[in-house]
């Protein structure tokens, strides 16, 4: 009677999985001489486990307690960066002050550009037209690939647009002082970076990335976030100064927080590419058949 | 009064857009770390039912001999399996490829010829399968290519005399063509990995999608066959099936290649035919699934109703967006108070970002790690889904039945340009990415 010999790797394999007391699901996984079956990608899933939780609860924790504790540097950092620009941009004489208390005993002194901007002139009002007009010209005249572009610009026309007929029709005036603007912009920012540990622990450390993966995730969005924040109010305060109010409904709805959004978006997606080197490395997608096998039509196609 | 207006109308979309956050969230979850709910993925082995294979065809000379080549390389049993391609009014190749295919293989390829009645798949579909009394109907559109297994998979579910329709994975080929469908493979990656696996998981409503997937005849017959006047008569079917207490499963191992729109303006004709279809439906089946008499989990219900809203959130984004810029220019934004800020402010960094979270988390799923680094261009796909869908929302049509369905045009691409091919292929869960 024949025998089957079993691969060497396999013995090995299993005397290996089998002391270190895996259970029958590691065992049904275990290939051909000690390789492991990669399920199919219908059928992959992550596993909770203690140490995800451990992830999920501590990570973040540890992330906004230096969040807390870096708050007042990073309000003098800044400073630093606002006062740096003020002068070459002529954004007022001196950086003031403004207290917000995020919290009953919470506390922090956001850095404010004390400028201001007027109503829009009527050659600004004329300027903000014709702007508005060749934004939607050009988005309007975009075809092919570029559509999506030409829907992009046709939206921020249609917002420039509110904000030409908002100029033309009130009078000042207006709701809002660039001053009061801007440290709204950076208490936002605060805010974000507040929430910043819970959006990277919600999204993306419950997946299986290894711990270092995760921290730098987390380390790059709140580095990153803490330098944009400070030039992006500078940016918003330098435009409407120089443009008038007529700028600050879109930069305000299109280019704050949502900007904002998509940095981590794009953050997120590349941190997303990255290996994990675990299980859902384990499932690679191969392309499907080769074109060239279906690039085979009927003559009179 | 105007200022109240907007305010209500800005927190009702907060409110509308928060609960489909949370729903992308939780299907997310779910999918990631649920139990998975794959019941019929081992059967192999059975007295298998017999089925027909229907492939709706209009000018699909391009495409059509991949799907029929495919389908005959199937290892379904022989002696029950039918494949029919109902050819509706080509004016190409494709009846002369139909014809040449059937005098090769006469017991399994017999074509149904169409050249009078009602245009559309619907209606194509209604006439052949009224000629047909196999157990299952399988629906594949002309461009798909099932893998050799695929039929046996589908057939599978419906072992279980619960079961009234089934639905597999779409898979686009054409990954690489261009942005739009780099994009467009991962709204698909999003709809079906872990929207639809997970709605299989928490026994919710998954959607039948029109092709890749099949139906009981006996059960479409329970429930009155495919309705000619419907722009959508998957999502249609899904619902009358779902009302009659039929279960329709999801197959997620059933995976099946497809042409995805390579260009823009076929996109938004697509996506405003699903939109018009969908909303149909929704005027259709809201009123009678909210009575709900046949006594559905209401997990069912409320998923279900879910389901039917989708098309409708870019409306309500929009209006969100105008109530905000309104609210903006009035200079109501200090009067919410801090609390509101963060609230706002929390919803956009963290409410926002579901979407994006269900999409990369089904392309890892997928293995596909490095396509997710094309993830932020997803924002120009949301504009234009977002604008073309709130268009064909807003639009009369997409509210009332159809007197004149008719073949709608979805480019092919195999073989150089784009070409006519067409189908009325609708795969509603992929635009779930979009909300």
């Amino acid at each position: 009677m024949a025998t089957r010999s079993t691969p060497p790797g396999v013995d090995a394999a299993f005397t290996d999985a089998t002391r270190r007391g895996s259970t029958g699901d590691t065992l049904r996984k275990l290939g051909v001489q000690g390789g492991r079956i990669a399920p199919h990608r219908s059928m992959i899933g992550l596993r909770a486990s203690p140490a995800l939780l451990l992830d999920l609860l501590v990570l973040p924790s540890i992330m906004l307690v230096s969040v807390f504790v870096l708050l007042d540097p990073l309000m003098r950092a800044w400073r630093w960066i606002m006062d740096a620009l003020r002068g070459p941009l002529d954004l007022g004489d001196a950086i003031s002050t403004t207290v917000i208390t995020l919290a009953p005993s919470i506390a922090v002194a956001v850095p404010v550009y004390q400028v201001d901007a007027g109503w829009p002139t009527t050659a600004q009002l004329a300027g903000g037209w014709i702007f508005t007009a060749v934004l939607a010209s050009i988005g309007a005249a975009l075809r092919g690939g570029f559509i999506p572009v030409g829907y992009l610009l046709r939206a921020l026309a249609m917002m420039q647009l509110a904000a030409q007929v908002w100029f033309t029709l009130a009078g000042p005036p207006f709701p809002y002082s660039l001053a009061v603007y801007g440290s709204g912009l950076l208490v936002t920012g605060v805010v974000i970076l507040l929430l910043a540990p819970f959006l990277v622990g919600a999204t993306f450390f419950v997946f299986d990335f290894p711990l270092h993966k995760k921290l730098s995730l987390g380390a790059l969005l709140l580095g990153h976030l803490a330098v944009l924040f400070p030039l992006q109010a500078t940016v918003h305060v330098w435009l409407i100064k120089n443009v008038s109010m007529l700028a600050m409904p879109m930069l305000f709805l299109v280019f704050g927080v949502l900007l904002d959004v998509f940095v981590y978006v794009a953050l997120y997606g590349w941190a997303m590419s990255w290996r994990s080197g675990r299980e859902l490395d384990a499932v690679v997608r191969r392309p499907p058949v080769p074109s060239r096998r279906l690039r085979r039509v009927s003559p009179n196609a | 009064m105007i200022v109240l207006l907007a305010t209500i109308g800005m927190w009702v979309a907060v409110v509308v857009l928060t609960v489909y956050t949370a729903r992308h969230y939780f299907f997310t979850l779910n999918r990631l770390f649920g139990k998975h709910r794959q019941p019929y993925v081992d059967i192999v082995a059975g007295e298998w039912p017999t089925v027909a294979v229907f492939v709706p065809a209009h000018n699909e000379s391009a495409v059509i001999r991949d799907s029929l080549d495919a389908l005959l390389a199937t290892d379904y049993p022989r002696d029950r399996l039918v494949i029919v391609p109902v050819d509706d009014r080509s004016s190409d190749n494709t009846r002369a490829i139909l014809m040449e295919y059937a005098t090769r293989e006469p017991l399994r390829i017999r074509p149904h010829l169409r050249d009078g009645g009602q245009p559309g798949k619907a209606a194509a579909l209604r006439e052949a399968m009224e000629l047909y009394q196999a157990d299952v109907f399988l629906v594949f559109d002309a461009d798909y290519i099932p893998g050799p297994r695929l039929l046996r998979q589908l057939a599978a579910p419906f072992f279980d005399p619960e079961v009234g329709a089934v639905m597999g994975r779409v898979v686009p080929l054409n990954v690489g063509s261009s942005l739009l469908t780099r994009l467009l493979d991962l709204e698909r990656a999003g709809g079906y990995q872990v929207d639809q696996q997970a709605r299989m998981n928490l026994g919710l409503v998954p959607q039948y999608g029109g092709t890749v997937g099949g139906v009981r005849r006996s059960a479409l017959r329970q429930v009155g066959g495919w309705r000619v006047d419907s722009l959508a008569e998957d999502t249609d079917i899904t619902y009358r099936l779902l009302l009659a207490g039929w279960e329709v499963v999801y197959q997620n191992r059933s995976e099946c290649y497809e042409e995805v729109p390579e260009t823009w303006p076929v996109r938004i004709r697509q996506i405003q035919r699903w939109a018009r279809g969908h909303n149909q439906v929704l005027s259709t089946y809201l009123g009678r699934l909210i009575r709900n008499p046949m006594r559905l989990p209401q997990r069912q219900v409320i998923d279900g109703v879910l389901l039917l809203g989708v098309f409708v959130v870019p409306l309500v984004l929009i209006m969100g967006w105008v109530c905000a810029i309104t609210l903006f220019f009035t200079g109501s934004r200090p009067q919410w108070g801090p609390m509101a800020v963060l609230a706002v402010s929390a919803f956009n960094t963290v409410g926002n970002f579901a979407a994006f979270f269900q999409v990369a988390a089904a392309s890892r799923l997928d293995g596909s790690r490095e396509r997710i680094r094309v993830l932020p261009f997803m924002l120009l796909g949301f504009l234009v889904s977002t604008f073309a869908v709130a268009r064909a929302s807003s639009s009369r049509s997409s509210w009332m039945k159809q007197k004149d369905v008719s073949w709608d045009k979805t480019e092919r691409y195999r073989g150089g340009n784009g070409n006519g091919g067409s189908n009325g292929e609708r795969n509603g869960p992929t635009a779930e990415a979009k909300v």
